[in-house]
């Protein structure tokens, strides 16, 4: 069986530098080995594929061809990058077929961090904002629809924003949990299943987005949805994963077939030969593809929290906020407590940037002294901009700065937008009005709603 | 110099060969005595080695004062000897990210994998033996047998820097052979991301590979400043001599405190 994430055993030289940045202590083994993943623990996060600098040199006498290696780890074989030690699985080859095939009708969805890494691998700036160009190359690849995970962000504002005020009113349980980040949903399923009811049972953005292609989307391009071959590109190792869990299939078929990393996504567009740096800017697809800045900011640590809190104050006290900068929540370092005023309720709130923090806030919880109403954990240190699947940091000295770069260019895309707020996409009122129903109804209840195994 | 100057001693004044083998006036062969013939054939052997070894030491000065003046110099400064990056075995954890770093800093416009086109081609080796691991690289030698190696001049002193002219490298594998590190390795030239090859061979064209100290980067080498163990270290040897030597008197100093 092959794992979301592996330590090539031939190239890892044992340094464990791997083990010191592993959140969860999955990484182990004797002195001076090549390391092992212990897979009760790993939660695929992928920051060991970030940091790890064990190249296969070249034509290494020590360990099999490259082009053996590219084939086990799912590579296109144009691909020219290094093979380091540990790496993720790859699905580009897989993606690649199906754009070849005519009789598949292939939807395709970006996060929100990957228009803010993209750039690095065609050697632009870090932090340059490509979304016309990321959609543009999706289109020239040949994907069918290009839609957007930041439209299903803004989707899972509405639904989770109106489960944390439920659960304020009905005395739910609290506090809640952010579930967008499938690392974390796993640990908490893993280590820590007795905070399971604190998870918001929300659907991450990309399984949203995965049930609405194969039912919405299907019925609008009047595609039988057993055709649909559903590929997601993501910042993140860890949403591979999430994809092949066994209940994502409220469509009546897997709702995500293939996640992309970003990295991978580079490849894909390098392999059919585009010129990425010079491609015109284009929109993604309508219903399912227009986003606000609340949902653009899904990409960065605390930007779940600020776009809940813009909509949720909207709901709560039926005024407009004025300002919508809540920087209260911005740049957690590890765990940034705040407490936001929204009319007479003061929300407490925690954001956890890395998921090794989140352990003092779970010894609160189950110590009895946590009074918080919402936790954002996100697994990587920066949030999804810092993610196992972004563009790989080749200096170790450069890293902080490229990764501040993304969260700067994540803030000033949410600043330019018209609209920021995610009750104010035109497409999410659209959906709720022709499919969905309301927030928490009986359709979002079937597709964009979930619940939690115990595991380890 | 020209090649008249250089012959300063005077050649033994002996005749032809055939002249040699003629007796010499009255005294014929048959005349003389064994110790006489003894005397006069050590005399003559001791004018031969004088005169060889005369022409010897003449033929190194004269090598030595003409092509490699500079390199005179430079042994008589102490104070300019070749810094060069040495790394600690007790530190290094063979991450091989100064590897990496070297070859970026050398080879790859934009800061992610993603832009690394060929093969990773680093200037050092981490290298393991037994449970030390410690990365090789040149040591910009004073005498740098590289460059006394290399028949096409390719190998030289730039400032205190043994460099290499990669454009006049044959790749004969001289230096290979001379550096007594392993210090250069013999790579691949690409590029545009594609390997060169050579027409008429049908091969790779390879050219000498090994630290230059990043000659190009202000900041200096760039393995030292990515070690995350802080493993590597630029060393001036004369500045650490005197360093070591202040350290040692205060050592001794201290015992003479009353």
């Amino acid at each position: 069986m092959q794992y979301t994430i592996e330590i090539d055993q031939e190239l890892c030289t044992g340094c464990r530098r791997c083990a010191d940045i592993c959140p969860v202590g999955a990484l182990g083994g004797p002195e001076g080995m090549p390391m092992e993943i212990n897979y009760d623990k790993c939660v695929f996060c992928g920051q060991c594929v970030q940091i790890c600098s064990a190249y296969q040199e070249y034509k290494s006498d020590t360990s099999a061809p490259r082009s053996e290696k590219m084939q086990d780890r799912g590579m296109l074989d144009s691909v020219r990058e290094p093979l380091f030690a540990a790496h993720n699985m790859g699905h580009a080859q897989k993606v690649w077929e199906a754009l070849k095939n005519p009789k598949v009708y292939t939807m395709v969805q970006c996060a929100p961090a990957v228009r803010v890494g993209l750039a690095e691998d065609f050697g632009m700036e870090s932090g340059d904002l490509v979304d016309g160009k990321m959609i543009t190359a999706l289109k020239q690849l040949g994907f069918d629809k290009v839609y957007d995970t930041n439209f299903t962000a803004d989707l899972t504002i509405m639904e989770e924003g109106s489960e944390l005020i439920k659960r304020i009113k009905e005395n739910g349980v609290l506090p809640m949990f952010t579930s967008c980040c499938p690392a974390w949903v796993k640990n908490v399923e893993q280590e820590h299943f007795d905070l399971h009811k604190n998870l918001s049972s929300c659907k991450s953005p990309q399984q949203m987005a995965g049930a609405l292609f194969k039912t919405y989307g299907a019925q609008a391009d009047k595609v039988d949805p057993a055709q649909i071959y559903s590929v997601s590109v993501m910042p993140c190792t860890a949403k591979k994963f999430e994809a092949s869990r066994e209940e994502m299939n409220s469509s009546g078929h897997q709702d995500v077939d293939v996640v992309l990393t970003t990295r991978e996504l580079a490849t894909l567009i390098k392999h059919a030969g585009i010129d990425f740096k010079n491609l015109p800017a284009s929109k993604p697809d309508s219903l399912l593809g227009a986003y606000t800045g609340a949902g653009h900011l899904f990409g960065v640590t605390g930007g779940v929290m600020e776009a809940a809190l813009r909509t949720g104050y909207e709901l709560i006290t039926g005024k407009a906020l004025d300002n919508v900068d809540i920087t209260d929540v911005r740049y957690s370092e590890g765990i940034k407590r705040a407490t936001i005023q929204v009319g007479d309720l003061a929300v407490k709130t925690v954001i956890v940037a890395g998921l090794a923090n989140a352990q003092t806030i779970i010894d609160e919880i189950k110590a009895g002294t946590a009074d918080y109403h919402f936790v954002e954990v996100m697994a990587c240190p920066q949030g999804c901009v810092s993610g196992g699947g972004q563009p790989k940091v080749l200096m170790e000295t450069e890293r902080k700065q490229v990764y501040s770069k993304r969260t700067e260019s994540t803030y000033r895309h949410d600043r330019e937008l018209p609209l920021r707020k995610s009750h104010q996409n035109p497409e999410i009122t659209k959906i709720y009005k022709n499919f969905l129903g309301e927030p928490l109804g009986h359709k979002s209840h079937d597709l964009l709603h979930t619940h939690y195994v115990k595991r380890g | 110099m020209t090649k008249h100057n250089l012959d300063v001693s005077s050649p033994p004044q002996y005749k032809s060969r055939r002249a040699r083998r003629e007796p010499v006036g009255d005294q014929g062969g048959a005349k003389w005595g064994f110790s006489a013939m003894y005397a006069a054939l050590k005399h003559k052997l001791d004018t031969v080695i004088s005169y060889i070894s005369s022409k010897l030491k003449n033929a190194a000065l004269t090598k030595e004062t003409l092509g490699e003046e500079t390199l005179i110099k430079k042994e008589v400064n102490m104070e300019k000897l070749s810094p060069f990056v040495v790394g600690d075995g007790e530190k290094c954890i063979g991450c091989k990210a100064c590897e990496v770093a070297c070859h970026v800093s050398h080879n790859v416009t934009g800061i992610t994998a993603g832009n690394i086109d060929t093969p990773v081609f680093p200037k050092l080796f981490v290298t393991k033996v037994e449970d030390i691991t410690v990365p090789v690289q040149c040591h910009h030698c004073e005498d740098a047998p590289c460059a006394k190696a290399c028949l096409e001049k390719a190998i030289y002193f730039d400032g205190d820097k043994v460099l290499i002219d990669t454009d006049k490298c044959k790749a004969c594998k001289d230096c290979l052979v001379a550096c007594p590190f392993g210090a250069v390795e013999l790579v691949p030239k690409y590029v545009q991301g594609q390997e060169v090859i050579q027409a008429n061979l049908g091969k790779p064209h390879l050219y000498g590979n090994k630290c230059d100290l990043c000659n190009e980067r202000e900041a200096g080498p760039i393995c030292v400043e990515t070690c995350p163990q802080k493993a590597l270290r630029l060393v001036d040897p004369h500045k650490e001599k005197k360093e070591k030597n202040k350290r040692a008197v205060a050592t001794i100093a201290s015992m003479f405190k009353k």
